[in-house]
């Protein structure tokens, strides 16, 4: 195993096998299927974070300075709470304007300063250097192991390995970052690649952690247990460290995260959509987590099982390989190989491309004996990343033997935050400027170099050691590891230092250097980039500029940069993009609008601040024109009457209107979808399923139609989570709903009822702690239909003016609907209650007229023989009055007819006068005894005293009639008992049968017209109770019904003893 | 007439970031306790409780990003 050439052999293996999965995801991203755009590949890529020093020096750290290697992880952990806000605001800032880099980034807030990008870069640079030695020599150290650990010991195995491991990084680099240029800068191949990588190394380093837990060890208590005893040297808690070394690790940590030029790149630069920053702010963290595991328990296992922490930054190679497990060293070799080479891929082609953007390109554009290097961007590139990849080797020669590889990498971390200042800053406060920016950088990045780089020097023997001891000229107060006496661990101390005076000059450069107008006028479109886009119509103007001739002037302008072919396809975009090119002229506003889109595309290639300058340089908008369009937006100006700050304040005063025309037309597409829907049935129940989901989740996470019913109201639920959806109508369907103190309030007041936290009648399925409930009432003719209920977050849109008005309006048209949808119900029942009678009145008329039509034929038949007079009187008289009672009961029907006629037309009028309701009871039921008989009912009358009034004689004996005739009819067999007795001021009526009484739903429907108990079972026209009831009203009294089923039936009728004079 | 998240109405931003200050603050003095306590618990405790508040931080940031998604989702509709 321990040779040379199956390493080689391992890592092209597994080179091309990364090169391949590259490949694959570019194909699928051209074939607009990607791999890469994708939330879990984005968020494992992000793992580029977790290098050889995760892999090899977080051991090698605890196993001298105990939990301190966990800052490293915890700080991004920490910061990575607010990802979703700055994260995404330079995802939108590299969306708009195309950012390349943190550099770019700044040199956008600033003004377009290729200063501060040229320092920033620098910074970077400088920073990194040491970064990507320290990648190097681990990935020398651990192929010199995995080689021959014995002909290839560290460092003299650099001089064998470096090189060829440099030109394979070389290569990698080319192959994954600077293959080619696109204005995105985008790398689906690199991503997929990196996302392999995080997964292989998770994979390794979990594999080697669990090996020598259970392998070596009885498990982690053994572990710890192993390193407790006094023979073995295990670091304390924070090592030799304290509490302020762990609070500035954690700070430097968690800024460094988003600082560091790899991770920018992949987390702003390669985002493909803003959301995946969503799932890294909580994966990443994981993916530390999980990586980090088993740090300790390897570092304290090899210091048990070793006694010392000699090569303690190689014990997650050494010990599996010791301990002769090859397949775990090689899985082991791949991990540390993948977090090396992810590294230093990503870190070289953000810093070449900072590199061409900032340095090289400025470069050219200044120097014309330079200015041909501009064709040839890509070659640049490739020199950087080759200049880079050699300037870390040279480090690494020259330094790398004496440091560990966390002390490199916290070195590198305390360089890139010197940007974090101007970068936060700039992000958060209007008020920052180029001066700031530049002193406060330049201020940190000295102090960088005296605390941590002068002591470097100093003992390597590059500078005079006791500069150290005694400091500069003997003062000892400015030693740069004791500045004014404070002395703590070299990185806590800089990180103090150098904040305090990169703040400081920050601060103190922006408040006394405040930034010019224009630059201010930037910066706050920049910032306002979480706001309203602006709107991008150019408006026109009668001056016209020639077409043909700007657009070879762009061509000229991109091959400066790019081939012929990429100019023209640039220039097309540009044009396209303000709906320009189909013309032969662009109009005066328009080249200012060309020309910020060439700005933008130019940007992708070159960097914010050199595209700026270049495009200025090419003189895309000549003096005349510049003169032109000044002159146009003067001219815009007079003809608004505007000063500039009146027009900012008008263009604020639109632009909020136009926000609120916005969100009114999508309010008002809302609610005539709402509309569209209502409309498309009118059947009650289809009417409120779609009802009760229109406002979820648009308005509301919850809705509950409560609608009005004879007996419980029927309800319907809808939810944003299918399973509480479900829950609620359980909980709705399992007990009446008890109609809560909202619902309550909403029907009597005929008003919106809000309450918070949400009504406690409601079922527990239905209703959060913490929502609010908006309860609607549905008013429709007449009584209100019912409620709405919302349930939604106390934060969310209903809680505002506009979302209460929406949901009242949504409330409107849902009460319309559900109004048309019960009057058409009702309707239909009219039309199916008119066909009911039409058929019953036909069949009732007929029957009379059947038995009168045979006596009249009997009659006649006696007469036509000559045999009348030979009939009996008796038998005479009963064929007269049998077809004389089939006539009285025709009369008696069309009576009851005409009666409704008059009801409905409202002629029913009384004739009042003094009577005897005892009398009159007494009277009726003697008139009707042979029906009665003919029932086999016993009726007994409580008719004692007389019982004096004034009502309507022939009405009230109507009344009677109709009740004592009803229980015979629908009670056969029963007894009856009639009761009549009063008060001072009312005459009481009861009719009260044993028959088996009338089921509850059908009580209230009796006193309908053209109702009846059992339409099977007896005739009629189902007028009788309707007219009995319209009687006793006319008289100002009122007619009520108690029966049960099985204990018969009770008519209790009150009328007052004088009727009012409306009657 | 499309718009953006950001433009529609968004009640629930200052809720969320005061929620991720939370985490980002009790995460601070989780992952600083055992190193005020005294005494100092051993190494072995003090690694176990850094990694059980880790996992809890960890879950506390799913879950916001879960109520920030589903926030995007309401004024995605809006919109």
């Amino acid at each position: 195993m321990r040779d040379l050439a199956i390493a080689a052999v391992v890592v092209t293996a597994y080179a091309a096998l990364l090169v391949g999965a590259a490949e694959w995801a570019e194909r699928r991203e051209a074939r607009q299927r990607s791999v890469a755009a994708n939330r879990w590949v984005y968020s494992l890529a992000l793992g580029v974070y977790a290098t050889t020093w995760t892999f090899y020096g977080s051991v090698g750290f605890a196993a001298r300075n105990g939990l301190l290697f966990l800052t490293v992880y915890l700080g991004p952990t920490l910061c990575a709470a607010g990802w979703w806000w700055i994260v995404r605001k330079l995802v939108r800032m590299k969306n708009a304007h195309r950012v390349t880099s943190l550099p770019d980034v700044l040199a956008l807030r600033y003004g377009k300063s290729q200063t501060v990008a040229l320092l920033a870069t620098g910074i970077l640079v400088v920073g990194l250097i040491p970064y990507i030695a320290l990648q190097l020599k681990t990935m020398i150290v651990t192929l010199g192991l995995v080689a021959n650990g014995n002909r290839f010991a560290y460092p003299a195995s650099g001089r064998q390995l470096g090189p060829p491991l440099i030109a394979f990084l070389l290569l990698f680099t080319i192959a994954f970052g600077l293959r080619r240029i696109r204005p995105t800068e985008r790398h689906p191949g690199m991503m997929f690649a990196l996302a392999i990588e995080s997964v292989v190394k998770l994979v390794a380093f979990v594999a080697a952690g669990a090996f020598v837990v259970w392998g070596l060890f009885d498990g982690p208590a053994d572990v710890f247990r192993s390193a407790a005893v006094p023979s073995v040297s295990a670091p304390a808690l924070l090592g030799s460290h304290g509490m302020g070394t762990w609070l500035a690790h954690l700070l430097l940590s968690g800024l460094a995260v988003l600082l560091l030029p790899r991770q920018f790149h992949v987390a702003v630069v390669e985002n493909a959509e803003e959301d995946h920053v969503r799932t890294a702010m909580w994966f990443f963290p994981a993916y530390l987590l999980v990586i980090n595991v088993f740090v300790l328990p390897v570092a304290l296992g090899a210091l048990a099982l070793r006694g010392s922490g000699n090569a303690a930054d190689t014990f997650v190679l050494s010990l599996p390989l010791e301990a002769g497990v090859p397949l775990l060293s090689w899985l082991v070799f791949l991990g540390g190989f993948s977090a090396g080479t992810g590294m230093v891929v990503v870190e070289t082609t953000a810093l070449a491309t900072m590199l061409s953007h900032h340095v090289v390109i400025p470069a050219a554009d200044t120097f014309r004996p330079l200015g041909a290097l501009r064709r040839h961007v890509r070659a640049i590139r490739w020199v950087a990343a080759a200049a880079l990849l050699l300037a870390a080797f040279a480090y690494e020669r020259g330094f790398g033997e004496g440091y560990d590889l966390a002390s490199i990498g916290l070195i590198s971390f305390a360089a890139v935050l010197q940007l974090a200042p101007a970068l936060l800053g700039g992000l958060f406060w209007t008020g920052a400027s180029r001066t700031g920016a530049l002193a406060g950088m330049g201020a940190g990045f000295g102090m960088w170099v005296y605390t941590l780089v002068v002591p470097v020097l100093a003992r390597t023997g590059w500078m005079p050691a006791s500069l150290l001891t005694e400091g500069p000229f003997g003062i000892g107060a400015l030693a740069p590891e004791g500045l004014f006496d404070l002395h703590a661990d070299p990185v806590s101390h800089a990180v103090l230092w150098t904040l305090i005076v990169n703040v400081g000059a920050f601060v103190i450069g922006s408040l006394l250097s405040p930034s010019r107008r224009p630059e201010q006028a930037r910066a706050d479109r920049l910032l306002d980039l979480l706001a309203h886009a602006p709107a991008e119509a150019v408006p026109a103007t009668s001056v016209q500029r020639s077409l043909g001739a700007k657009r070879a002037q762009t061509v000229a302008l991109f091959e400066t940069y790019h081939s012929h072919d990429e100019a023209v396809v640039l220039t097309d975009a540009s044009l396209a993009a303000i709906g320009g090119g189909s013309g032969e002229d662009l109009r005066t506003l328009e080249v200012a609008a060309f020309e910020a889109e060439v700005e933008r595309n130019l940007a992708g290639s070159i960097g914010a601040a050199a595209a700026h300058a270049a495009v200025r340089r090419a003189g895309l908008v000549s003096h005349e024109e510049a003169r032109a369009i000044s002159v146009a937006y003067g001219e815009l100006l007079a003809g608004l009457h505007l000063s500039p700050e009146e027009l900012l304040r008008k263009l604020d005063y639109h632009r909020e209107r136009e926000r609120l025309l916005a969100r009114d037309a999508a309010d008002q597409q809302f609610l005539a979808g709402v509309s569209s829907l209502l409309a498309s049935s009118l059947e009650l129940d289809a009417t409120a399923r779609n009802a009760v989901r229109l406002p979820v989740p648009h308005l509301a996470t919850a809705a509950l139609l409560v609608l009005r019913e004879s007996g419980a109201p029927r309800t319907w639920f809808c939810h944003v989570d299918p399973e509480r959806e479900r829950a609620g109508r359980e909980a709705l369907e399992g007990k009446p709903l008890q109609e809560p103190g909202s619902v309550a309030r909403a029907l009597r007041t005929g008003r919106v009822a809000t309450c918070q936290p949400a009504d406690p009648a409601w079922p527990a399925a239905i209703r959060d702690a913490d929502l609010l409930e908006v309860t609607l009432p549905l008013a429709g003719v007449g009584e209100p239909l019912g409620t709405l209920t919302l349930l939604a977050p106390a934060e969310s849109r209903l809680a505002s003016p506009e979302g209460l008005a929406l949901s009242e309006e949504l409330g409107r048209r849902l009460a319309i609907a559900i109004d048309n949808a019960r009057l058409y119900a009702s309707a239909e029942a009219a039309i199916q209650a008119r066909d009911d009678f039409l058929a019953i009145a036909s069949h009732e008329l007929k029957t009379p007229l059947t038995p009168l039509r045979l006596q009249i034929q009997t009659l006649e038949r006696l007469v036509r023989r000559g045999e009348l007079d030979a009939l009996p009187p008796e038998k005479l008289s009963k064929l007269v009055g049998g077809a004389d009672g089939q006539i009285v009961r025709i009369i008696g029907l069309i009576d009851k007819l005409l009666d409704l006629t008059r009801i409905r037309a409202k002629r029913f009028r009384l004739d009042v006068g003094p009577m005897d309701l005892a009398a009159t009871v007494r009277a009726v039921i003697e008139q009707h005894a042979a029906q009665i008989r003919d029932a086999g009912c016993q009726v007994t009358v409580e008719a004692s005293t007389p019982i004096l009034g004034s009502w309507d004689r022939l009405r009230v004996e109507q009344v009677v009639a109709n009740l004592v005739t009803n229980a015979a009819k629908y009670a056969p067999g029963s007894r009856v008992a009639v009761r009549v007795e009063g008060d001072a001021g009312c005459a009481r009526l009861e009719v009260h049968d044993e028959g088996p009484g009338i089921p509850t739903a059908a009580q209230q429907r009796l006193f309908q017209p053209f109702e009846r108990v059992r339409t099977s079972e007896a005739s009629g026209l189902g007028l009788g109770l309707f007219i009995v009831r319209q009687i006793v009203e006319a008289h100002g009294g009122q007619v009520t019904l108690k029966s049960e089923p099985g204990h018969g039936t009770s008519f209790v009728v009150e009328l007052p003893r004088q009727t009012p004079a409306r009657a | 007439m499309s718009r953006t998240a950001e433009e529609a109405p968004n009640h629930h931003r200052p809720r969320r970031g005061a929620w991720a200050a939370s985490i980002a603050v009790l995460g601070l003095l989780l992952f600083t306790w055992p190193l005020l306590r005294t005494p100092l618990l051993g190494i072995g405790p003090s690694y176990a409780h850094l990694l059980g508040a880790w996992t809890l931080i960890v879950v506390a940031l799913a879950l916001l990003s879960r109520a920030i998604g589903r926030g995007a989702r309401e004024r995605d509709d809006h919109a």
